[in-house]
């Protein structure tokens, strides 16, 4: 859905009545309307991307409201891998969870995925604090923590990942992949390039 | 100019008015944020999005849109937007209606 659409779509709810729209009737909102896209033009989503909050979770089928106000049925397959601070299976996705997944769209809306992050970021930061087991990271959104995990590795320089972090300084800018807690300030760190 | 593409002054008038209004106040502590995520207007009329999380309250996550005379500043029109927790819809709420109610 465009900026355009969507802008629409919420001023045109704000100014009539209340009640309940059915998912069939939201037009461009619907998720069969987006996988119907042939080529991707410049602005538009991409039918093999979907992004959202995990609002529940019904055996292997989850409901995720994207940011744009996209409802999406995201089926999960014996095939699909996920990624949640390291490789991980899905019985660690949960209700509330963020997730940016890879696959297909189906005739019927639902979007059949291959591979699935869950909380990730991908953040540049200046390190404001360090500690044995957090760091304190200065972003332009506000002080995000950073907690130390037993998978936390650092790249210094394009080297080899390693588990030696005493060469963070505080000052020192990096980039920082990690797990959101979701709805918090808090992630937990997965690989520091410093 | 500021965000939004608005002049500081429709943005105070829109976001002001909207923010000082009663369903505001009483949806406050379930936003995600006190930054709106989206402003525009539309002919006589300004529209404000925020994102609500529903933390704590036991609600879905969803938006509130407010439409705000851009004349007068009045608020014309708030509703909350919810995704049913099965997906197949959005619940409206008219939150000017449930003000009234109070």
């Amino acid at each position: 859905m465009t900026e355009i659409d969507r802008r629409q779509f919420l001023a045109r709810t704000a100014l009539g009545s209340a009640g309940v729209i059915a998912a069939t009737g939201l037009g461009p909102l619907a998720a069969e309307a987006v996988a119907a896209h042939g080529d991707v033009a410049p602005g538009e989503r991409d039918p093999n991307f979907a992004e959202g909050k995990i609002l529940s979770i019904d055996g292997t089928t989850l409901v995720v409201s994207s940011s744009d106000l996209l409802l999406q049925r995201i089926q999960v397959t014996s095939g699909t891998t996920f990624w949640k601070l390291h490789e991980t299976t899905f019985d660690d996705v949960r209700v509330d969870d963020r997730l940016y997944a890879r696959g297909v769209p189906t005739d019927d809306g639902t979007f059949l995925a291959e591979r699935i992050w869950v909380n990730i970021v991908n953040l540049h930061v200046a390190l404001a604090g360090i500690g044995a087991d957090r760091l304190q990271l200065d972003h332009p959104g506000g002080r995000l923590v950073g907690h130390v995990v037993p998978d936390t590795v650092a790249v210094y320089s394009l080297g080899p990942p390693t588990r030696d972090l005493s060469r963070l300084r505080p000052g020192m800018h990096a980039q920082v992949v990690g797990a959101w807690h979701p709805d918090t300030d808090e992630i937990d760190l997965a690989t520091i390039y410093a | 100019m500021a965000a939004w593409g608005l002049s500081t002054e429709e943005l105070r008038t829109i976001v002001g008015c909207a923010k000082r209004s009663e369903p505001y106040r009483r949806l406050r502590r379930e936003l995600v944020s006190v930054c709106p995520a989206d402003v525009w207007v539309e002919e006589g009329l300004g529209f404000v999005q925020f994102e609500v999380d529903g933390q704590g309250v036991d609600r879905s996550p969803g938006w509130i849109v407010f439409a705000v005379a851009r004349a007068d500043g009045a608020v014309a029109a708030a509703k909350a937007i919810r995704p049913e927790p099965s997906g197949d819809g959005l619940v409206v709420e008219d939150l000017l209606e449930a003000s009234l109610r109070r």
